[in-house]
């Protein structure tokens, strides 16, 4: 079992971890504490290393597996408070609720906003390749599955965002337009 | 609980994803192939592009810290992992955890002291100490002198009672007032502080405060 020295090893990866998780949450705020749970994860078991593939992949693989439990107590905390709301009549909410998710603008003005509405298995393997410019190999090694697997999500994941962004251009054009704009309603 | 690197079980083999698969199946119900980046279309290579730009503009925006936070990270990580590479003993192990109730027990039982009514700070009732100055010589001999194990019935109850009564603690030398609390609140709310701090005792608003 390879020697692993945790500091040297934080001090290399810690800003593509932390890249990866700016992706994946859209906020620095949680991308620092995704990226820094994901290495004291990895202090703790750095024993279980046991050198098959690199270090980074499998703080991937770390970083990854706390993002997405995290993602699903969100979710199941946002489905709680959501039945219990749903009984309370609904008054002018200026307070956002405490489980909002906060992500900063240039994020949700970004293709990864959309990336985000993707299922775990697309969006992971988009942010492994397409922010981390890992190869096929070590995005299979750090997901845990197959290579055909990952080339799978791959292609899927950006046809997906393809649709999400026609949906949404589709969207934007049903807007109305400004009632002044139209001209055919002037009297 | 113990965390596990569970790795994702192989749900689906290649091209088989239909509960993911937005998109529309393929017109002629033909296996997709999943090609490499290189042999994307140019409308998702596009997209990929532009992701990674994204992804770029997005890092740039919001650097990891790398003078602060990789440092900080890589001091509890290695703190975190030597703290398994240390010695298997029992004794080993809860060194550190040991050092650190006996500096919070030494420093708890010193600011006892030196706030208890038979402690070397312990005033006069007839002469309160509310006209002594902080950091004055009196404090600093008095610190001086032994710790006091147990409490003299006949020592007086209360000690320094305008600064206790204030909030005031640590040594004279070094008090710390919360000045400012006081001073963002309106008058009605610092009687009620006040009052509070009577009710709960001079001691407990101390440790408090």
């Amino acid at each position: 079992m390879p020697h692993v020295d945790v500091t040297e090893v934080s001090r290399q990866h810690f800003p593509r971890i932390h890249r990866a998780a700016l992706v994946l949450t859209g906020n620095p705020w949680d991308a620092d504490d995704l990226a820094q749970e994901t290495f004291l994860v990895f202090a703790r078991e750095s024993h279980r290393f046991e050198g098959r593939s690199s270090v980074y992949t499998w703080l991937y693989g770390i970083m990854l597996n706390l993002e997405r439990r995290e993602r699903r107590r969100r979710n199941t905390h946002r489905d709680k408070l959501r039945v219990l709301c749903d009984d309370q009549p609904r008054g002018h909410q200026t307070v956002p609720a405490a489980e909002t998710m906060l992500e900063v603008s240039q994020w949700k003005r970004s293709l990864w906003g959309f990336v985000a509405k993707l299922p775990d298995g697309q969006r992971q393997a988009l942010v492994l390749r397409f922010s981390e410019h890992l190869s096929y190999d070590d995005i299979a090694t750090a997901l845990g599955c197959p290579l055909g697997t990952v080339k799978s999500r791959i292609f899927h994941g950006l046809a997906n965002l393809r649709q999400l962004l026609t949906e949404a251009d589709n969207d934007l054009r049903q807007v109305p337009k400004h009632p002044f704009e139209d001209l055919s309603n002037a009297v | 609980m113990r965390f596990e690197i569970r790795r994702e079980s192989d749900d689906w083999a290649a091209g088989e994803e239909p509960s993911e698969n937005f998109s529309a199946e393929n017109s002629q119900g033909a296996r997709p192939a999943f090609p490499l980046d290189g042999d994307l279309p140019d409308d998702l290579a596009a997209l990929a592009e532009q992701l990674s730009d994204d992804a770029a503009r997005l890092a740039d925006c919001f650097p990891a810290d790398a003078a602060e936070r990789w440092s900080a990270t890589a001091t509890a990580a290695g703190a975190a992992g030597a703290e398994r590479t240390t010695s298997s003993s029992s004794s080993g192990r809860w060194l550190p955890y040991a050092a650190a109730v006996a500096v919070v027990l030494t420093g708890g039982a010193v600011g006892k002291w030196l706030w208890s009514p038979a402690g070397p700070q312990a005033p006069d009732v007839a002469t309160p100490r509310a006209a002594t100055p902080p950091g004055s010589d009196v404090g600093a001999t008095e610190l001086a002198g032994p710790v006091s194990a147990t409490q003299d019935d006949s020592a007086p109850a209360v000690a320094a009672p305008s600064k206790a009564r204030l909030g005031i603690i640590g040594s004279p030398r070094t008090e710390v007032v919360p000045a400012g609390l006081f001073q963002t609140l309106t008058g009605a709310e610092q009687e009620a502080m006040l009052d509070l701090m009577e009710q709960q005792g001079l001691e407990e608003t101390s440790q408090s405060i």
